[in-house]
């Protein structure tokens, strides 16, 4: 009997320390950059940190979403990249700002249909299934586009990827609407029950009346639309889209998601921690350039943070038996 | 005759709840002796600290006089002891003969010794007169076949006990007789053998004394010629003819009540063959069988969890489609299910988060979840139903098992529900959970729905039953009207089949 005590108390700690760890972690990092270079907390510098979240963010929020419901999605770069091509195609054929971005967000939308589809009905493993999705987009978007980067100077358009809305860029307005948007959505609604429930676990939400496949597809169309959006604003910063734009994404996203504390094993986490994990790994890059290391310390640095931000997850799990 | 193996004192407990109480026993050499004991007795335990698998908790084992202390199959396996499990330990995609040498191969530095294996392996299957070809993919083989070759490898590795737990689950007649003579053929070869089972027939025909566990206890160790039967059901159920139980409602027949459900020709595959009966309103419906025999496909199949089934489903008169479990319960049925664990719970969220899942839709406001209500609904059902709870945000994997099974019962208060399956609602759970689940059964049928209640413990479905079903290999065997029935015609009937 005390030795089930002793193995509670254990495992408490370590999920006390996954919980908790990672926003210390965060804290001290900070702290530990701005002493090491004062050019780290200017506004300007933070400014600037917002706005290469962006992308990655918009994105990792749509990721939380699939994560949350157990699965995954390697696609997201490739329909970025889709998206953005889209967008501006249309922008140049003269078709309205709204419209264009509209069948763009709607594109992306339906690719994460499909990847739904792949995961809950024929049951594909999630990773293996928006695997061959990223080669299929890739390959359509080289068809679609021959091959060119698509370009053009519009300048509604253009604003949204680099203007400013009291004083904010809008990218990272954009970034923190979708955030405040997911985290409703997730902890005040039904649906978002649901994907926690799907995601904790999946037979026993069924067998509560829980129409499992409907949340499963539903999260990747949800993540698809996210990475659309993303794939515009990116197009809308640069006036271009290129066919290997977002690659790299994928990754990034989700460590974003499992550095911030959510569960790759499904129905923990939440939209909040997510802001942590891709804030984290801007700090790493913009601090890191503010210094002057070596950018290849950064990949093993980020290496090292995604192992231990997943490590002790898994391991607690483990041990909890 | 010498022994060739002793359990002094052995005792087990999982998570605080006892297994196996003070087990003195005493296995001599060269005789096959037969365990036998109700699901949960602690058969499969005590097989499980002989093998190896499991340290006990206190108590000493002797193999041949001296002390055995074994922390592992392997370890078991070197000294001797060899475990046919239930779930056989093949590889289903590997050939038969690196099957039988799976993690004790024959090699010269590090390269296979293919030849000295195959060699070996005919030898083996000489002596024991098996003739499976050696390079048969496992998952090819009937499941004779498999158990053979799990024989096979019990006796490559020169086992001189072999434990054999429930072998003729899933064998033909004459595959059965045919297994009777290996025994026979290994006991004259000098090997002792425990056999686990539930079938009283096969076990007077091959043991030569029999043991009966009962909650964890050894009742007796009993010589084959001495016992029959009747007696030996006596021994398992711990009841005489004329019982004693303290029932915990008035016991009356239903029959005159309206029809809840019925059920018609209801037939899964294999595991369930044109089963039909009928529920009433108010009833609860006991229903008895072994493991295997179709208990939880048809609960499942009812709940509308196990699809592909054929046969009609009537709900009060109506027939009705059941192909999911949203279906089942807008049709106002709810399922306790046997693995509360994973099925019933999601573990790593809290309980009031378990306890609104169903009934989520009605605790909206303006369309939000309103924290207030499902709190307010987690208390209600916390203190109708007892739970012992420190605060509605623990999580449901930190509860003991009696607390999380009243969880998984609490999802369903308050639904105006038909009928309520409980599969097996009080396996693993200590006393005084069970008894307060057992009024939380008898709560449901006199609200006026029909229960239906799986139990493999033939007391408690004898108590809470009004009428009991017997089910074997899929089939309703018989059916007991509990006003004159008593625990041992349960047991002789699940038994016998």
């Amino acid at each position: 009997m005390d030795s089930l005590n002793i193995k509670q108390e254990k495992v408490k700690k370590y999920f006390l320390l996954r919980d908790y760890g990672v926003i210390i972690g965060f804290v001290l990092l900070c702290l530990i950059i701005s002493l090491a270079t004062p050019a780290f907390l200017t506004g300007k510098n933070i400014l600037n940190l917002l706005r290469q979240s962006s992308i990655i963010g918009i994105i990792a929020t749509g990721m939380t979403f699939v994560i949350l419901s157990g699965n995954f999605d390697l696609s997201v770069g490739a329909i970025a990249a889709f998206s953005g091509a889209v967008v501006l195609t249309l922008l140049g054929y003269g078709q309205s700002l709204l419209g264009s971005i509209l069948v763009a967000l709607a594109v992306g939308c339906s690719i994460g249909f499909l990847n739904g589809i792949l995961v809950a009905k024929i049951n594909i493993p999630s990773l293996i299934a928006t695997m061959g999705m990223v080669t299929i987009v890739r390959g359509a978007l080289l068809l679609f586009t021959g091959g060119y980067p698509i370009s053009g100077y519009y300048k509604a358009f253009n604003y949204i990827g680099n203007g400013y809305f009291l004083k904010i860029p809008i990218p990272v307005l954009i970034f923190f609407g979708g955030i405040i948007i997911a985290y409703l959505v997730l902890t005040k609604t039904l649906y978002g029950r649901y994907v926690y429930s799907v995601g904790g676990n999946a037979e026993a939400s069924r067998l509560s009346g829980i129409q499992i496949d409907r949340y499963k597809i539903s999260v990747f169309m949800i993540n698809g639309l996210m990475a659309a959006l993303a794939g515009i604003v990116l197009a809308a910063r640069l006036s271009t889209a290129t066919p290997v734009a977002g690659e790299g994404y994928d990754l990034d996203a989700i460590a974003s998601v499992v550095i911030g504390g959510t569960s790759v094993s499904g129905g923990e986490g939440s939209v909040l921690r997510t802001i942590i994990g891709v804030l984290f790994m801007s700090v790493i890059s913009n601090s890191f350039n503010l210094l002057g290391v070596n950018i290849y310390f950064q990949y093993i640095f980020k290496g090292l943070i995604i192992l231990a931000a997943v490590g002790f997850d898994s391991y607690s799990k483990k041990i909890a038996g | 005759m010498e022994s060739i193996l002793k359990l002094e004192g052995i005792c087990k407990s999982y998570g605080g709840v006892k297994v196996l109480k003070n087990i003195d026993l005493e296995i001599r050499k060269g005789e096959v002796m037969a365990i036998l004991g109700a699901n949960g007795a602690g058969k499969s335990t005590l097989i499980k600290i002989i093998g190896g698998a499991h340290r006990p908790d206190g108590g000493k084992l002797f193999l041949n006089g001296t002390p055995l202390e074994v922390s592992s199959p392997n370890e078991a396996r070197s000294k001797g002891i060899a475990v046919i499990y239930q779930e056989l330990s093949l590889v289903p995609t590997m050939d038969a003969v690196s099957n039988v040498f799976l993690g004790r191969e024959k090699h010269k530095n590090g390269i296979l010794d293919k030849k000295e294996m195959e060699k070996v392996y005919k030898e083996i299957g000489d002596l024991l007169d098996f003739d499976i070809p050696i390079h048969a993919r496992v998952n090819r083989l009937s499941i004779a076949q498999q158990q053979m070759l799990e024989i096979m490898k019990a006796v490559s590795t020169d086992s001189r006990i072999v434990i054999m737990d429930e072998p003729t689950t899933s064998l033909t007649e004459s595959e059965k007789n045919k297994l009777f003579e290996i025994i026979l053929n290994l006991r004259r070869q000098g090997k002792t053998i425990l056999y686990i089972s539930h079938m009283l027939d096969e076990v007077l025909k091959i043991a030569d004394r029999i043991t009966v566990l009962k909650d964890g206890l050894l009742v007796g160790t009993y010589n084959t010629e001495e016992i029959d039967k009747r007696g030996i059901i006596a021994k398992m159920t711990g009841r005489d003819a004329l019982t004693d139980i303290t029932v915990l409602r008035e016991r009356r027949s239903y029959k005159a009540e309206p029809v809840v459900m019925a059920v018609s020709d209801l037939s899964l595959g294999k595991k369930l063959k044109k089963v039909s009966f009928k529920l009433y309103k108010g009833e609860i419906l006991g229903l008895a069988g072994l493991v295997g025999s179709g208990r939880t496909e048809l609960c499942m199949s009812l709940f509308g969890a196990e699809h592909g089934y054929s046969g009609d489903i009537y709900i009060e008169g109506k027939k009705v489609g059941i192909k999911s479990p949203l279906q089942a319960i807008n049709s106002g049925i709810g399922l306790v299910p046997e693995d509360r664990k994973n099925l019933g719970l999601i573990q790593l969220q809290e309980v009031y988060k378990n306890a609104t899942v169903i009934q989520l839709k009605r605790m909206l406001k303006r369309g939000c979840l309103s924290r207030k209500s499902e709190l307010a609904f987690m208390q209600s059902v916390k203190e109708r139903l007892g739970i012992k709870l420190a605060g509605p945000f623990i999580k449901v994997r930190s509860l003991s098992g009696g607390n999380q099974q009243k969880v998984v019962v609490s999802k369903w208060l308050d639904m105006a529900l038909k009928i309520i399956i409980f599969d097996e609602p009080t396996k693993g759970i200590d006393v005084a959970a069970k008894e307060d689940i057992f009024r939380i059964i008898v709560d449901f049928a006199n609200k006026g729905m029909g229960v239906i209640f799986v139990s493999s413990d033939l007391e408690e479905v004898a108590r809470l039953s009004d009428r009991v079903l017997v089910l074997h290999n899929g089939r309703i065997v018989r059916e007991l009207e509990m006003t004159s029935a008593n625990t041992a015609e349960i047991g002789y009937a699940v038994l016998h089949g």
